[in-house]
Protein backbone atom coordinates (compact mmCIF):
# COMPACT_ATOMS: atom_id res chain seq x y z
CA UNK A 1 0.00 0.00 0.00
CA UNK A 2 2.38 2.95 1.09
CA UNK A 3 5.01 1.59 -2.09
CA UNK A 4 2.17 2.45 -4.56
CA UNK A 5 1.02 5.63 -2.54
CA UNK A 6 4.86 6.76 -3.12
CA UNK A 7 4.56 6.17 -6.31
CA UNK A 8 1.34 7.58 -6.71
CA UNK A 9 3.08 10.80 -5.03
CA UNK A 10 6.23 10.81 -6.66
CA UNK A 11 4.83 10.10 -10.37
CA UNK A 12 4.45 13.99 -11.16
CA UNK A 13 7.86 14.35 -10.73
CA UNK A 14 8.67 11.74 -13.43
CA UNK A 15 6.28 13.30 -15.30
CA UNK A 16 8.09 16.37 -15.18
CA UNK A 17 10.47 14.64 -17.76
CA UNK A 18 7.69 14.80 -20.03
CA UNK A 19 6.95 17.97 -22.58
CA UNK A 20 5.05 20.36 -20.30
CA UNK A 21 3.22 22.61 -22.49
CA UNK A 22 2.32 25.34 -19.50
CA UNK A 23 3.40 25.72 -15.81
CA UNK A 24 0.79 27.78 -13.43
CA UNK A 25 1.02 28.62 -9.92
CA UNK A 26 -1.92 28.13 -8.25
CA UNK A 27 -3.48 29.75 -4.68
CA UNK A 28 -6.00 27.72 -2.79
CA UNK A 29 -8.56 28.16 -0.33
CA UNK A 30 -9.17 24.53 1.80
CA UNK A 31 -10.93 22.63 4.66
CA UNK A 32 -9.37 19.04 5.37
CA UNK A 33 -10.31 16.50 7.29
CA UNK A 34 -8.44 13.16 7.93
CA UNK A 35 -10.28 11.05 10.56
CA UNK A 36 -9.20 7.59 11.33
CA UNK A 37 -8.58 5.17 14.34
CA UNK A 38 -5.21 6.32 15.53
CA UNK A 39 -4.98 9.77 13.50
CA UNK A 40 -7.25 12.60 13.82
CA UNK A 41 -5.64 15.50 11.54
CA UNK A 42 -6.88 18.32 9.04
CA UNK A 43 -8.38 22.03 9.82
CA UNK A 44 -9.12 24.83 7.53
CA UNK A 45 -6.81 27.33 5.88
CA UNK A 46 -4.83 27.95 2.41
CA UNK A 47 -2.16 27.14 0.51
CA UNK A 48 -0.34 27.27 -2.77
CA UNK A 49 1.03 24.60 -5.71
CA UNK A 50 1.76 24.05 -9.27
CA UNK A 51 -0.29 22.79 -12.44
CA UNK A 52 1.39 21.70 -15.29
CA UNK A 53 0.01 20.64 -18.35
CA UNK A 54 1.48 17.87 -20.19
CA UNK A 55 -1.25 18.14 -23.67
CA UNK A 56 -4.84 19.64 -23.67
CA UNK A 57 -6.15 16.99 -21.41
CA UNK A 58 -3.78 15.56 -18.90
CA UNK A 59 -2.14 17.94 -16.23
CA UNK A 60 -0.67 17.43 -12.64
CA UNK A 61 -0.41 19.55 -9.77
CA UNK A 62 1.20 19.40 -6.42
CA UNK A 63 0.31 21.92 -3.53
CA UNK A 64 0.85 22.47 0.18
CA UNK A 65 -1.13 23.73 2.44
CA UNK A 66 -1.59 24.67 5.91
CA UNK A 67 -4.25 24.12 7.98
CA UNK A 68 -5.44 25.50 11.40
CA UNK A 69 -8.15 24.37 13.90
CA UNK A 70 -6.19 20.73 15.14
CA UNK A 71 -3.18 22.37 15.69
CA UNK A 72 -0.74 22.90 12.36
CA UNK A 73 -1.86 20.68 9.95
CA UNK A 74 0.62 20.66 7.00
CA UNK A 75 -0.95 18.00 3.77
CA UNK A 76 1.27 17.96 1.04
CA UNK A 77 -0.49 16.37 -2.49
CA UNK A 78 0.38 15.69 -5.37
CA UNK A 79 -2.16 14.45 -7.86
CA UNK A 80 -2.55 13.50 -11.96
CA UNK A 81 -5.62 14.09 -13.32
CA UNK A 82 -7.99 15.40 -16.60
CA UNK A 83 -9.60 17.89 -17.91
CA UNK A 84 -12.17 19.01 -20.19
CA UNK A 85 -11.43 21.30 -23.02
CA UNK A 86 -13.33 24.68 -23.03
CA UNK A 87 -14.19 27.12 -20.99
CA UNK A 88 -15.96 25.32 -18.99
CA UNK A 89 -13.29 22.40 -18.12
CA UNK A 90 -14.08 20.29 -15.21
CA UNK A 91 -11.46 17.89 -13.92
CA UNK A 92 -11.66 14.54 -12.02
CA UNK A 93 -7.65 13.67 -10.65
CA UNK A 94 -6.14 11.13 -8.49
CA UNK A 95 -3.73 12.39 -5.87
CA UNK A 96 -1.57 11.42 -3.31
CA UNK A 97 -1.88 13.52 0.34
CA UNK A 98 1.04 13.61 2.61
CA UNK A 99 -0.35 14.86 5.96
CA UNK A 100 2.73 16.35 8.29
CA UNK A 101 2.56 18.99 10.99
CA UNK A 102 0.41 18.37 14.13
CA UNK A 103 -2.00 15.59 14.66
CA UNK A 104 -4.44 14.01 17.79
CA UNK A 105 -3.20 10.92 18.58
CA UNK A 106 -4.50 7.66 19.34
CA UNK A 107 -1.73 5.58 21.40
CA UNK A 108 -1.85 1.17 20.64
CA UNK A 109 -2.50 -0.39 23.76
CA UNK A 110 1.50 -0.70 24.20
CA UNK A 111 1.69 2.84 24.51
CA UNK A 112 3.67 3.47 20.45
CA UNK A 113 2.51 6.38 18.86
CA UNK A 114 1.08 5.82 14.87
CA UNK A 115 3.26 6.48 12.37
CA UNK A 116 4.86 10.38 11.58
CA UNK A 117 3.39 10.06 8.47
CA UNK A 118 -0.05 9.70 6.85
CA UNK A 119 -0.17 9.07 3.47
CA UNK A 120 -3.71 9.16 1.75
CA UNK A 121 -4.92 7.96 -1.84
CA UNK A 122 -7.84 10.68 -3.42
CA UNK A 123 -10.05 11.00 -6.16
CA UNK A 124 -11.12 14.92 -6.53
CA UNK A 125 -13.60 16.39 -8.21
CA UNK A 126 -13.68 19.91 -9.93
CA UNK A 127 -17.04 20.26 -11.23
CA UNK A 128 -17.01 24.24 -11.73
CA UNK A 129 -13.44 24.72 -13.13
CA UNK A 130 -13.24 27.57 -15.71
CA UNK A 131 -10.81 28.74 -17.92
CA UNK A 132 -9.95 32.56 -18.20
CA UNK A 133 -7.33 33.91 -20.51
CA UNK A 134 -5.35 30.60 -20.74
CA UNK A 135 -5.62 30.24 -16.17
CA UNK A 136 -8.06 28.58 -14.61
CA UNK A 137 -10.41 29.38 -11.37
CA UNK A 138 -12.15 26.29 -9.68
CA UNK A 139 -14.92 26.38 -7.15
CA UNK A 140 -15.70 23.62 -4.54
CA UNK A 141 -14.13 21.13 -5.20
CA UNK A 142 -14.16 18.35 -3.45
CA UNK A 143 -12.00 15.03 -2.73
CA UNK A 144 -12.51 11.70 -1.02
CA UNK A 145 -9.90 9.50 0.27
CA UNK A 146 -8.52 6.53 2.61
CA UNK A 147 -5.55 6.18 4.08
CA UNK A 148 -3.75 3.94 7.12
CA UNK A 149 -5.75 2.84 10.43
CA UNK A 150 -8.83 2.66 8.44
CA UNK A 151 -8.47 6.36 7.79
CA UNK A 152 -11.06 8.36 5.42
CA UNK A 153 -10.24 12.03 4.28
CA UNK A 154 -12.49 14.62 3.26
CA UNK A 155 -11.37 17.96 1.57
CA UNK A 156 -13.50 20.72 -0.23
CA UNK A 157 -11.84 23.60 -1.46
CA UNK A 158 -14.08 26.66 -2.26
CA UNK A 159 -11.58 28.05 -4.46
CA UNK A 160 -8.97 27.63 -6.16
CA UNK A 161 -6.96 30.40 -8.87
CA UNK A 162 -4.15 30.44 -10.76
CA UNK A 163 -2.02 33.40 -10.97
CA UNK B 1 22.14 6.49 -12.84
CA UNK B 2 22.20 9.29 -10.11
CA UNK B 3 18.63 10.43 -10.71
CA UNK B 4 17.51 7.09 -10.40
CA UNK B 5 19.69 6.59 -6.65
CA UNK B 6 18.62 9.63 -5.37
CA UNK B 7 14.59 8.48 -6.16
CA UNK B 8 15.82 5.04 -4.44
CA UNK B 9 16.87 6.52 -1.59
CA UNK B 10 13.45 8.94 -1.12
CA UNK B 11 11.39 5.61 -1.38
CA UNK B 12 13.74 3.98 0.92
CA UNK B 13 13.33 7.00 3.65
CA UNK B 14 9.81 7.18 3.30
CA UNK B 15 9.29 3.72 3.99
CA UNK B 16 11.15 3.74 7.13
CA UNK B 17 9.37 7.16 8.13
CA UNK B 18 6.05 5.04 7.49
CA UNK B 19 7.20 1.82 9.77
CA UNK B 20 8.25 3.82 13.08
CA UNK B 21 7.38 4.35 15.83
CA UNK B 22 7.96 5.69 18.82
CA UNK B 23 8.41 3.52 21.63
CA UNK B 24 7.97 4.48 25.01
CA UNK B 25 10.16 4.39 28.30
CA UNK B 26 9.59 1.30 30.37
CA UNK B 27 12.20 1.85 32.77
CA UNK B 28 10.84 1.80 36.79
CA UNK B 29 7.85 0.04 35.70
CA UNK B 30 7.92 -3.32 38.09
CA UNK B 31 8.59 -1.12 41.04
CA UNK B 32 6.02 0.97 40.38
CA UNK B 33 3.49 -1.68 39.58
CA UNK B 34 4.03 -3.11 42.67
CA UNK B 35 3.04 -0.22 44.62
CA UNK B 36 -0.19 -0.62 42.91
CA UNK B 37 -0.81 -3.77 44.31
CA UNK B 38 -1.50 -2.04 47.77
CA UNK B 39 -4.78 -0.40 46.72
CA UNK B 40 -8.02 -1.98 48.43
CA UNK B 41 -10.86 -2.25 46.52
CA UNK B 42 -12.88 -2.01 49.51
CA UNK B 43 -11.39 1.68 50.36
CA UNK B 44 -12.87 3.37 47.72
CA UNK B 45 -16.78 3.52 47.33
CA UNK B 46 -17.61 4.52 51.12
CA UNK B 47 -15.57 7.53 49.77
CA UNK B 48 -18.21 8.37 47.34
CA UNK B 49 -20.83 6.95 49.30
CA UNK B 50 -19.68 9.59 52.68
CA UNK B 51 -19.52 12.58 49.52
CA UNK B 52 -22.71 11.86 48.14
CA UNK B 53 -24.15 12.11 51.59
CA UNK B 54 -22.65 15.22 52.43
CA UNK B 55 -23.77 16.80 49.70
CA UNK B 56 -27.44 16.31 50.00
CA UNK B 57 -27.36 18.16 53.20
CA UNK B 58 -24.66 20.75 52.22
CA UNK B 59 -25.25 24.16 51.03
CA UNK B 60 -24.76 25.30 47.41
CA UNK B 61 -22.59 27.36 46.32
CA UNK B 62 -23.76 31.12 45.38
CA UNK B 63 -24.36 30.51 41.74
CA UNK B 64 -25.02 34.24 40.61
CA UNK B 65 -23.30 35.35 37.17
CA UNK B 66 -23.24 31.50 36.09
CA UNK B 67 -26.66 31.28 34.57
CA UNK B 68 -28.29 27.54 34.44
CA UNK B 69 -28.82 24.94 32.44
CA UNK B 70 -29.24 21.34 31.46
CA UNK B 71 -25.72 20.50 30.83
CA UNK B 72 -24.62 23.41 33.83
CA UNK B 73 -27.03 22.92 36.78
CA UNK B 74 -25.49 25.85 38.49
CA UNK B 75 -27.42 26.25 41.61
CA UNK B 76 -26.81 22.45 42.71
CA UNK B 77 -23.08 23.49 43.26
CA UNK B 78 -21.70 22.04 46.70
CA UNK B 79 -18.38 21.54 48.03
CA UNK B 80 -18.25 23.03 51.24
CA UNK B 81 -18.35 19.49 53.06
CA UNK B 82 -16.06 17.70 50.73
CA UNK B 83 -13.56 20.28 51.63
CA UNK B 84 -13.41 19.21 55.45
CA UNK B 85 -13.84 15.69 54.18
CA UNK B 86 -11.03 15.60 52.47
CA UNK B 87 -8.77 17.66 54.87
CA UNK B 88 -9.95 15.14 57.77
CA UNK B 89 -9.22 12.07 55.20
CA UNK B 90 -5.40 13.53 54.66
CA UNK B 91 -5.14 13.80 58.70
CA UNK B 92 -6.22 10.63 59.50
CA UNK B 93 -3.78 9.09 56.85
CA UNK B 94 -0.96 10.98 58.94
CA UNK B 95 -0.44 14.11 56.33
CA UNK B 96 -0.59 17.46 57.33
CA UNK B 97 -2.84 19.13 55.21
CA UNK B 98 -3.34 22.77 53.86
CA UNK B 99 -5.69 24.80 52.12
CA UNK B 100 -4.94 27.91 50.10
CA UNK B 101 -8.12 30.37 49.76
CA UNK B 102 -7.71 32.14 46.54
CA UNK B 103 -10.55 35.22 46.20
CA UNK B 104 -11.50 37.08 43.26
CA UNK B 105 -15.17 38.86 42.47
CA UNK B 106 -16.82 37.46 45.91
CA UNK B 107 -16.20 33.85 44.94
CA UNK B 108 -13.57 32.05 47.30
CA UNK B 109 -11.91 29.11 46.39
CA UNK B 110 -10.58 26.33 49.16
CA UNK B 111 -8.32 24.24 47.12
CA UNK B 112 -6.76 21.12 49.70
CA UNK B 113 -3.41 20.22 49.50
CA UNK B 114 -0.66 17.41 51.28
CA UNK B 115 2.13 16.71 50.32
CA UNK B 116 4.93 13.85 50.24
CA UNK B 117 8.45 15.24 50.44
CA UNK B 118 10.64 13.41 47.92
CA UNK B 119 14.01 12.41 49.15
CA UNK B 120 16.38 13.63 46.33
CA UNK B 121 14.57 16.56 44.37
CA UNK B 122 12.52 17.30 46.82
CA UNK B 123 11.62 20.65 45.08
CA UNK B 124 10.06 19.09 41.88
CA UNK B 125 6.60 18.12 42.29
CA UNK B 126 4.20 15.84 41.02
CA UNK B 127 1.00 16.71 41.32
CA UNK B 128 -2.15 14.73 41.59
CA UNK B 129 -5.18 16.59 41.31
CA UNK B 130 -8.87 15.99 40.86
CA UNK B 131 -11.57 18.86 41.65
CA UNK B 132 -13.61 18.53 44.98
CA UNK B 133 -16.73 20.26 43.87
CA UNK B 134 -19.31 18.91 42.45
CA UNK B 135 -23.03 18.96 41.22
CA UNK B 136 -25.96 17.05 42.60
CA UNK B 137 -24.01 13.70 44.56
CA UNK B 138 -21.28 13.97 42.16
CA UNK B 139 -20.78 10.20 42.80
CA UNK B 140 -18.61 9.85 38.97
CA UNK B 141 -17.97 13.80 38.69
CA UNK B 142 -15.83 13.73 40.42
CA UNK B 143 -16.20 11.38 43.83
CA UNK B 144 -14.41 8.92 41.79
CA UNK B 145 -11.37 10.73 41.34
CA UNK B 146 -11.41 12.17 44.96
CA UNK B 147 -11.57 8.44 46.30
CA UNK B 148 -8.90 7.55 43.92
CA UNK B 149 -6.74 10.45 44.95
CA UNK B 150 -7.05 9.34 48.70
CA UNK B 151 -6.80 6.15 48.35
CA UNK B 152 -3.35 6.55 46.01
CA UNK B 153 -2.48 8.70 49.17
CA UNK B 154 -3.11 6.01 51.75
CA UNK B 155 -0.78 3.87 50.17
CA UNK B 156 2.26 6.13 48.45
CA UNK B 157 2.16 7.65 51.87
CA UNK B 158 3.92 4.14 52.74
CA UNK B 159 6.90 4.23 50.10
CA UNK B 160 9.61 6.75 49.37
CA UNK B 161 10.45 8.89 46.00
CA UNK B 162 13.22 10.98 44.83
CA UNK B 163 10.63 13.60 43.96
CA UNK B 164 7.84 15.01 46.23
CA UNK B 165 4.16 14.39 45.22
CA UNK B 166 1.27 17.04 46.11
CA UNK B 167 -1.97 15.59 46.29
CA UNK B 168 -4.50 18.72 45.32
CA UNK B 169 -8.36 18.61 45.56
CA UNK B 170 -9.45 22.17 43.79
CA UNK B 171 -12.41 23.82 44.13
CA UNK B 172 -14.88 25.20 41.62
CA UNK B 173 -13.72 23.53 38.45
CA UNK B 174 -17.24 23.12 37.69
CA UNK B 175 -17.58 27.02 37.39
CA UNK B 176 -14.74 26.96 34.89
CA UNK B 177 -11.50 25.50 36.43
CA UNK B 178 -11.65 28.68 38.74
CA UNK B 179 -9.15 26.77 41.79
CA UNK B 180 -6.90 25.29 39.69
CA UNK B 181 -6.74 28.34 37.26
CA UNK B 182 -6.34 30.74 40.38
CA UNK B 183 -3.49 28.59 41.78
CA UNK B 184 -1.35 28.41 39.02
CA UNK B 185 -1.96 32.37 38.18
CA UNK B 186 -0.78 33.17 41.74
CA UNK B 187 2.48 31.38 41.00
CA UNK B 188 1.92 27.78 43.25
CA UNK B 189 2.74 25.80 40.03
CA UNK B 190 6.25 26.83 39.57
CA UNK B 191 7.61 23.34 41.08
CA UNK B 192 5.41 21.25 39.10
CA UNK B 193 7.96 19.23 37.07
CA UNK B 194 4.42 16.62 36.22
CA UNK B 195 0.76 16.65 36.70
CA UNK B 196 -1.52 13.46 36.59
CA UNK B 197 -5.28 15.46 37.17
CA UNK B 198 -8.53 13.14 37.28
CA UNK B 199 -11.80 13.78 36.34
CA UNK B 200 -14.27 11.50 36.63
CA UNK B 201 -12.52 7.87 36.21
CA UNK B 202 -15.61 5.55 37.88
CA UNK B 203 -18.15 4.99 34.52
CA UNK B 204 -17.58 2.17 32.60
CA UNK B 205 -20.29 -0.09 29.77
CA UNK B 206 -19.69 -2.90 27.96
CA UNK B 207 -22.54 -2.56 25.82
CA UNK B 208 -21.30 -1.81 21.76
CA UNK B 209 -21.71 1.73 21.00
CA UNK B 210 -21.21 2.87 24.72
CA UNK B 211 -18.90 4.88 23.93
CA UNK B 212 -19.12 8.52 22.04
CA UNK B 213 -16.28 9.51 19.78
CA UNK B 214 -15.11 13.11 20.62
CA UNK B 215 -14.64 16.28 18.56
CA UNK B 216 -14.35 13.80 15.51
CA UNK B 217 -11.88 12.20 17.37
CA UNK B 218 -12.41 8.34 16.73
CA UNK B 219 -12.67 5.84 20.20
CA UNK B 220 -13.27 2.87 20.77
CA UNK B 221 -17.55 2.21 20.74
CA UNK B 222 -17.53 0.19 24.03
CA UNK B 223 -16.97 2.68 26.63
CA UNK B 224 -15.21 0.14 29.24
CA UNK B 225 -11.29 1.76 28.92
CA UNK B 226 -9.87 4.57 30.83
CA UNK B 227 -8.83 7.96 28.54
CA UNK B 228 -5.64 9.46 28.71
CA UNK B 229 -5.81 12.72 27.50
CA UNK B 230 -1.90 14.72 26.73
CA UNK B 231 -0.86 17.46 24.88
CA UNK B 232 2.62 17.46 23.03
CA UNK B 233 4.24 18.39 26.52
CA UNK B 234 3.18 15.44 28.39
CA UNK B 235 3.11 12.89 25.24
CA UNK B 236 6.21 10.83 27.52
CA UNK B 237 3.72 10.62 30.51
CA UNK B 238 0.90 9.16 28.21
CA UNK B 239 2.86 6.49 26.35
CA UNK B 240 4.47 5.32 29.92
CA UNK B 241 1.33 5.37 31.67
CA UNK B 242 -0.34 3.15 28.51
CA UNK B 243 2.39 1.27 28.49
CA UNK B 244 2.24 0.62 32.13
CA UNK B 245 -1.29 -0.19 32.43
CA UNK B 246 -0.81 -2.95 29.54
CA UNK B 247 2.23 -4.55 30.79
CA UNK B 248 0.70 -4.94 34.40
CA UNK B 249 -2.47 -5.74 33.35
CA UNK B 250 -3.60 -2.72 35.54
CA UNK B 251 -6.38 -1.14 33.55
CA UNK B 252 -7.50 -0.86 30.05
CA UNK B 253 -6.08 2.59 28.76
CA UNK B 254 -6.56 4.33 25.38
CA UNK B 255 -3.95 7.57 25.18
CA UNK B 256 -4.80 10.64 23.42
CA UNK B 257 -2.62 13.15 22.36
CA UNK B 258 -3.69 16.28 21.56
CA UNK B 259 -2.59 18.23 18.66
CA UNK B 260 0.57 20.76 19.48
CA UNK B 261 0.02 22.31 23.10
CA UNK B 262 -3.73 20.66 22.87
CA UNK B 263 -5.48 24.22 22.87
CA UNK B 264 -6.56 24.54 19.38
CA UNK B 265 -10.14 24.21 18.44
CA UNK B 266 -10.79 20.15 18.23
CA UNK B 267 -7.89 19.85 21.55
CA UNK B 268 -10.40 21.98 23.47
CA UNK B 269 -12.73 18.97 24.67
CA UNK B 270 -9.08 16.93 25.85
CA UNK B 271 -8.80 20.50 28.21
CA UNK B 272 -11.86 19.92 30.17
CA UNK B 273 -10.59 19.98 33.42
CA UNK B 274 -8.08 21.27 36.34
CA UNK B 275 -4.82 20.43 33.93
CA UNK B 276 -6.52 23.30 31.17
CA UNK B 277 -4.14 26.06 32.21
CA UNK B 278 -0.89 23.74 33.58
CA UNK B 279 -1.64 23.16 29.63
CA UNK B 280 -0.70 26.51 28.56
CA UNK B 281 1.79 26.76 31.13
CA UNK B 282 3.67 24.18 29.21
CA UNK B 283 3.76 22.04 32.58
CA UNK B 284 3.19 18.34 31.38
CA UNK B 285 0.38 16.96 32.36
CA UNK B 286 -2.42 14.22 31.87
CA UNK B 287 -5.93 13.73 31.85
CA UNK B 288 -7.33 10.82 33.41
CA UNK B 289 -11.08 10.45 32.64
CA UNK B 290 -14.23 8.03 31.75
CA UNK B 291 -14.84 10.58 28.70
CA UNK B 292 -17.70 12.57 30.59
CA UNK B 293 -20.26 13.03 29.07
CA UNK B 294 -19.02 11.11 25.48
CA UNK B 295 -20.13 7.91 27.73
CA UNK B 296 -22.06 9.29 30.95
CA UNK B 297 -25.16 9.90 30.46
CA UNK B 298 -25.52 10.63 34.00
CA UNK B 299 -23.05 13.95 33.61
CA UNK B 300 -24.30 16.96 35.67
CA UNK B 301 -27.60 15.39 36.33
CA UNK B 302 -29.37 14.18 39.46
CA UNK B 303 -28.99 10.18 38.66
CA UNK B 304 -24.37 10.56 38.68
CA UNK B 305 -25.11 8.45 42.31
CA UNK B 306 -23.02 5.66 43.72
CA UNK B 307 -25.11 2.74 41.99
CA UNK B 308 -24.49 4.37 39.01
CA UNK B 309 -20.56 3.65 38.81
CA UNK B 310 -18.53 0.54 38.15
CA UNK B 311 -16.33 -0.34 41.28
CA UNK B 312 -13.84 -2.62 39.79
CA UNK B 313 -13.45 0.14 36.91
CA UNK B 314 -12.91 2.64 39.81
CA UNK B 315 -10.02 0.00 41.48
CA UNK B 316 -8.68 -0.75 38.20
CA UNK B 317 -8.27 3.19 37.56
CA UNK B 318 -7.30 4.17 41.20
CA UNK B 319 -3.88 1.24 40.83
CA UNK B 320 -3.27 2.58 37.29
CA UNK B 321 -2.80 6.07 38.85
CA UNK B 322 -0.99 4.84 42.24
CA UNK B 323 1.44 3.46 40.10
CA UNK B 324 1.79 6.30 37.27
CA UNK B 325 2.12 8.67 40.73
CA UNK B 326 5.10 6.40 41.78
CA UNK B 327 6.89 6.18 38.58
CA UNK B 328 6.84 9.33 37.84
CA UNK B 329 7.90 10.18 41.22
CA UNK B 330 10.71 7.87 41.21
CA UNK B 331 9.84 5.22 43.46
CA UNK B 332 12.23 4.32 45.99
CA UNK B 333 12.70 0.44 46.58
CA UNK B 334 13.04 0.45 50.33
CA UNK B 335 9.57 1.26 52.08
CA UNK B 336 9.44 3.95 54.70
CA UNK B 337 8.72 3.82 58.01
Amino acid sequence: MIRYLIIMMLLPLKLLSVNVDSFYPYVKQNFLFYQSDRVTAGGAGGGIGVRMNYNQNLFSETDICILWGNGNSIPVTCAIGFQANGVWCPAVSLSSSVLLGQRTELLDQEGNLPSPFIYTINLKLQPFRFKHENKNVSFCDFALGMGPYKGNLLSLTMLSMEF
Amino acid sequence: MKTRSIFNLLIIGFILLSCSQTKPDTRGFENAALVAEDVIAENLMPWIERLALLREQDTPVDNTGFEENDMFPSSHLTRDSAVVMVKNAFITMGYEPYIIELSRNNLTAYNVFAEIRGTELPDEYILVGSHLDAFYAGADDNGSAIAAMLEAARVLKNYSFKRSIRFAAFDLEEFGSVGSTRYVEAGYAHDIKAAIVMDMIGYSSEEENSQDDVMGIRLPDKGDFLFIAGNDNSRKMVQQMTALNYQYNLTKTVGGIAAGDGTSFLGSMFMRSDHGLLWYKNIPAVLMTDTANFRNKNYHKSSDTPESLDPAFLYRNTKALTAATALFAGIQLQQAQ
